[in-house]
C-alpha cells in the first residue's frame, strides 16, 4: 500500500488517502440483502458459519441506507424492477452492485419471458456478475473477491 | 360407495335436474361437466348448496384459438363420508388412540378436532367466445374464487362479471396486452423510469472487438 514510516518522527506512517479510503472500503462492504428469490437461500447460506461472510468484513443491513453494496439474488420481475431501481437510488455512494445468478445477470433460465428483466443491468449499473444457478458460496465469496480487488485498483479514481 | 359409484350417482343427479349439462368421469373418480356460460353460475350453485361441494380448489382457463378459451373450475366436496379413508386419532399428548374416524369432530382433552377427507371432486368447464370473453364470477359463491379470477384475467383477459376487484394481480398495471393467450408474442420494453441502460465497459483484455455498451 505503500507505506512510508518517517524517519524524523519514528511511529508514524504516512500514505495516499485514496488507497487509504478505498481500503477501508473494500474491507468493510455492508451489503444490502436483495433476495428475490432462490439466490437469497444461496446468499443466505453464504453468510452463515459455515461460509462466513463476516471475516470478509460483510455484514448485512436491511436498509439501503446504511449498505454500500447491495447483492441483486433472484429473478428480477418487471413489477420488481420499480423496486430495485428505488432502492438503489436510496443507497449513499459510493455504491456497488453484485448480480448473483444467472437470473439476475443476464435473465437466466426465463430470459425471454414475459415479465422478466432480462439481467438487473439494464435497471442498475453492475459492477461484478457471479454465474450459477445458484452460484455455490465459494462462487459468491470470489465475486466479492473480485469486487474488492476492483475498488483497490480503481483507488484513484474518486475520493 | 366408492368413488366412481359416486360420480355415477352424481352425473344421474346432474342429469336429472340440468339435462343440458354432459358428464363424463376421469379415471381418477372425478365427474368432468360441460356448461353453457348462461348455466355457469346456477350449476355452480347446484353443486355447492345440494351436492355439498364447499371447497374451490382452483380457477383456470385454457385458449383454444381461434374460437373459444375454456374456463375450468375444479371443485371438491370436502367433509365426512362413511367410506373415506380411515384415519386414525391419536392424542399427541398421551400417545393413545382415540378412535377410527372417517371424518368429522372429535374431541380431545375438550379440544375439538377436525378430521375430514376429499369425498367428491368435480372439475366443470365452461366455453367462452373469443371475441367476447365474459362470464359470471362465482366469488359470491367461494370467495377464494377472487384471486384465481383476476389471475386469469390478468393473464388470459377473460372478465368476470359480478367481481368485486377485478385487476391485474401478478403482472403490474401497466403490462400491455394478456401473456397466455396463444397469439401473445411480444414482450414489452421496461416503462422509462426503471430503464436507464448503463453502458457496460469491458476490460481492455476481454474486449476483442466490441465496444463498450455492447
Amino acid at each position: 500500500m505503500g507505506l512510508m514510516e518517517s524517519e524524523i518522527l519514528p511511529g508514524i506512517i504516512t500514505v495516499n488517502l485514496k488507497k487509504l479510503l478505498a481500503w477501508g472500503r473494500r474491507n468493510s462492504l455492508w451489503y444490502m440483502t436483495f433476495g428475490i428469490a432462490c439466490c437469497a437461500i444461496e446468499m443466505m447460506g453464504t453468510g452463515a458459519s459455515r461460509f462466513d461472510l463476516d471475516r470478509f468484513g460483510l455484514i448485512f443491513r436491511a436498509s439501503p441506507r446504511q449498505s454500500d453494496l447491495m447483492i441483486v439474488a433472484g429473478t428480477v420481475n418487471y413489477k420488481m424492477a420499480h423496486v430495485v431501481k428505488t432502492l438503489y437510488d436510496q443507497m449513499a455512494e459510493p455504491r456497488y452492485v453484485i448480480a448473483m445468478g444467472t437470473c439476475a445477470s443476464t435473465g437466466g433460465p426465463y430470459k425471454g419471458a414475459y415479465n422478466i428483466v432480462d439481467g438487473v443491468d439494464q435497471i442498475v449499473p453492475v459492477d461484478v456478475y457471479v454465474p450459477g444457478c445458484p452460484p455455490r458460496p465459494e462462487a459468491l465469496i470470489y465475486g466479492i473477491l473480485q469486487l474488492q480487488e476492483k475498488i483497490r485498483t480503481q483507488a484513484g479514481a474518486k475520493v | 360407495m366408492g368413488k366412481s359409484e359416486r360420480a355415477a350417482g352424481l352425473a344421474a343427479s346432474i342429469a336429472e335436474q340440468f339435462p343440458d349439462v354432459t358428464t363424463e368421469t376421469t379415471p381418477r373418480g372425478e365427474l368432468v361437466a360441460r356448461v353453457s356460460p348462461g348455466q355457469y353460475y346456477d350449476f355452480c350453485q347446484y353443486l355447492r348448496d345440494r351436492q355439498g361441494f364447499n371447497f374451490l380448489s382452483m380457477i383456470t382457463a385454457v385458449d383454444y384459438p381461434p374460437e373459444r378459451f375454456e374456463v375450468v373450475v375444479y371443485l371438491d366436496a370436502y367433509g365426512a363420508a362413511d367410506d373415506a379413508p380411515a384415519l386414525q386419532v391419536m392424542d399427541t399428548r398421551t400417545r393413545s388412540v382415540l378412535g377410527q374416524r372417517s371424518a368429522g369432530l372429535v374431541t380431545s382433552q375438550g379440544v375439538p378436532v377436525m378430521v375430514a377427507a376429499t369425498v367428491a371432486s368435480v372439475i366443470v368447464k365452461c366455453d367462452v367466445p373469443h371475441d367476447n370473453p365474459v362470464i359470471r364470477s362465482v366469488t359470491p359463491l367461494w370467495p377464494t374464487a377472487n384471486w384465481h379470477e383476476r389471475e386469469v384475467y390478468d393473464l388470459m383477459g377473460i372478465k368476470f362479471e359480478g367481481h368485486p376487484d377485478l385487476r391485474r394481480i401478478l403482472l403490474p398495471d401497466w403490462f400491455p396486452g394478456h401473456p397466455l393467450r396463444k397469439d401473445f408474442t411480444s414482450k414489452p420494453a421496461l416503462r422509462e423510469p426503471e430503464a436507464r441502460p448503463w453502458p457496460v465497459v469491458w476490460p481492455e483484455e476481454n474486449r476483442d472487438g466490441q465496444e463498450p455498451g455492447e
